[in-house]
């Protein structure tokens, strides 16, 4: 018979043993590495997150002069906007009194004659005389028929004779003037 | 005092290489990777801020295109509107526009004159009276027509048409030009354009008469039939205008504005260019 005489915690421990402390140190040894692990790992996402915010901030540089160019391309258009309206608030022109009298002075019609004809923005008038009452109805529908309203401001016999002198007055541009200038 | 001492006895090189290697990775972890992780963390906040920037910087290039265009569009509208709206150095040069043009529609200027410039828009651009008189054919709105190409910038404020007979007409047209105003006559682009072909809006020729008051002087006894005499097929009529001595005429003859077109037995026909009176003998 044989007596161990060794302490326990000298004694050779069995083959299918494992001594506490090197548990323990194993087990600090893969904490201390995965601490290691992680710590290389997060560096590396550093440095990518810092080389993609570099290439960022270069794009973000280059699209600000973009950007910069953009708005003054803008300024420059504000500009030219303002000058155009201005220019367009001098055009005016000759052709809305064209069309008038071309609209009021090309009809004709039996035993009416047109005087005159005076063009205002506002209004065309029309002064002439006539022989027969149907004709100046027949023009009065006519005119009507052109303009935004026509209206007889006058009709006077004129005494121991057949004539009538009328004056009639066409509201704004005659329509058909007016889709002609458009 | 015993228990320290089993304690000391406990603790072997192996515990301390164990609790060295936890301290060490406890080191690593709060020095290294955590100031790592929060960098990371920023960074990250950073590069989507910046990505947000970037799509509403791209939203704003993307405008660009856009943006040139209309402004190509927009210089091309000026240099048109540049090269038709005159300058206050180009008066002259619209005065004889509106001149030449007149003779390309056989019309003929009696009156064209201007007043001095008026500027408004904070000097940016000016007005200039202008007073056009011409008389012709029945194409005058033909040339009112035209003369809108050729300064588009006229305002008509009043224009009055009359009729003078044989086909002519007479038109007197007030209107204020307005011009854009530039520091030198170099910078003023206006052109007068080739008149190119006539317009063809026209007058009924027909359709307007004498002013009524020469042919009320017919009628208010101003011209009166004093006799006729018949000799075969000739006839000749005796009139007597405004008191004065006695004419005779016979058709085709002219009294006045007036041509003789018939004579009958009691009086005669006259036509005021288009309008037929009898004046009878007394009447």
């Amino acid at each position: 018979m044989k007596i161990n005489l060794l302490p326990k915690e000298e004694r050779p421990l069995k083959h299918s043993q494992v001594r506490w402390e090197f548990l323990v140190g194993l087990l600090g040894l893969v904490a201390l590495a995965a601490a290691l692990s992680f710590s290389w790992l997060e560096g590396v996402r550093v440095e990518s997150l810092e080389a993609a915010l570099r290439d960022a901030q270069v794009r973000e540089a280059r699209l600000q002069v973009q950007v910069r160019d953009v708005n003054a391309l803008r300024q420059e258009i504000a500009a030219l906007e303002a000058q155009e309206d201005l220019l367009q608030g001098l055009l005016g022109g000759t052709g809305h009194a064209a069309a008038a009298l071309g609209a009021v002075g090309s009809f004709s019609l039996e035993r009416l004659w047109i005087e005159e004809v005076a063009y205002t923005p506002q209004a065309t008038t029309v002064t002439g005389y006539t022989r027969d009452v149907t004709s100046l109805s027949a023009y009065l529908s006519r005119l009507q028929a052109l303009g935004e309203g026509a209206e007889l401001k006058q009709a006077q016999p004129m005494d121991s004779s057949d004539f009538q002198v009328f004056v009639i007055e066409v509201k704004g541009v005659p329509r058909v003037a007016a889709v002609e200038q458009n | 005092m015993l228990r320290l001492s089993r304690i000391r006895e406990r603790i072997t090189w192996q515990v301390v290489v164990a609790f060295a290697l936890y301290v060490a990775a406890a080191v690593v972890l709060a020095a290294r990777f955590l100031p790592l992780r929060l960098k990371a963390g920023r960074l990250e906040g950073e590069l989507n801020q910046l990505a947000k920037t970037e799509q509403q910087l791209g939203r704003l290039l993307d405008q660009a295109s856009g943006l040139e265009a209309r402004l190509a569009e927009l210089q091309a509208r000026l240099d048109d509107y540049a090269g038709s709206i005159p300058s206050q150095y180009d008066l002259q040069k619209a005065l004889t526009g509106i001149e030449r043009l007149a003779a390309y529609y056989d019309l003929s200027v009696q009156t064209l004159s201007a007043a001095p410039l008026q500027v408004y828009q904070d000097g940016k651009a000016g007005q200039v009276t202008l007073w056009l008189e011409v008389a012709g054919g029945s194409l005058l709105p033909s040339y009112l027509d035209h003369l809108q190409e050729l300064v588009p910038s006229l305002h008509v404020q009043e224009l009055n048409l009359s009729y003078l007979g044989e086909g002519r007409f007479a038109l007197s047209l007030a209107g204020n030009m307005h011009v854009v105003l530039v520091p030198s006559a170099e910078q003023s682009s206006y052109e007068l354009p080739s008149f190119g072909a006539r317009k063809t809006r026209e007058l009924g020729a027909q359709a307007f008469g004498l002013p009524f008051d020469s042919i009320w002087k017919f009628l208010q006894g101003g011209v009166r039939v004093l006799g006729i005499v018949t000799a075969g097929n000739e006839k000749a009529v005796l009139v007597q205008e405004n008191g004065e001595a006695g004419r005779w005429l016979r058709v085709g003859d002219r009294l006045n504005q007036a041509v003789v077109i018939d004579i009958s037995h009691n009086g005669l026909w006259l036509d005021l260019d288009g309008v037929e009176l009898r004046l009878t003998i007394g009447g």
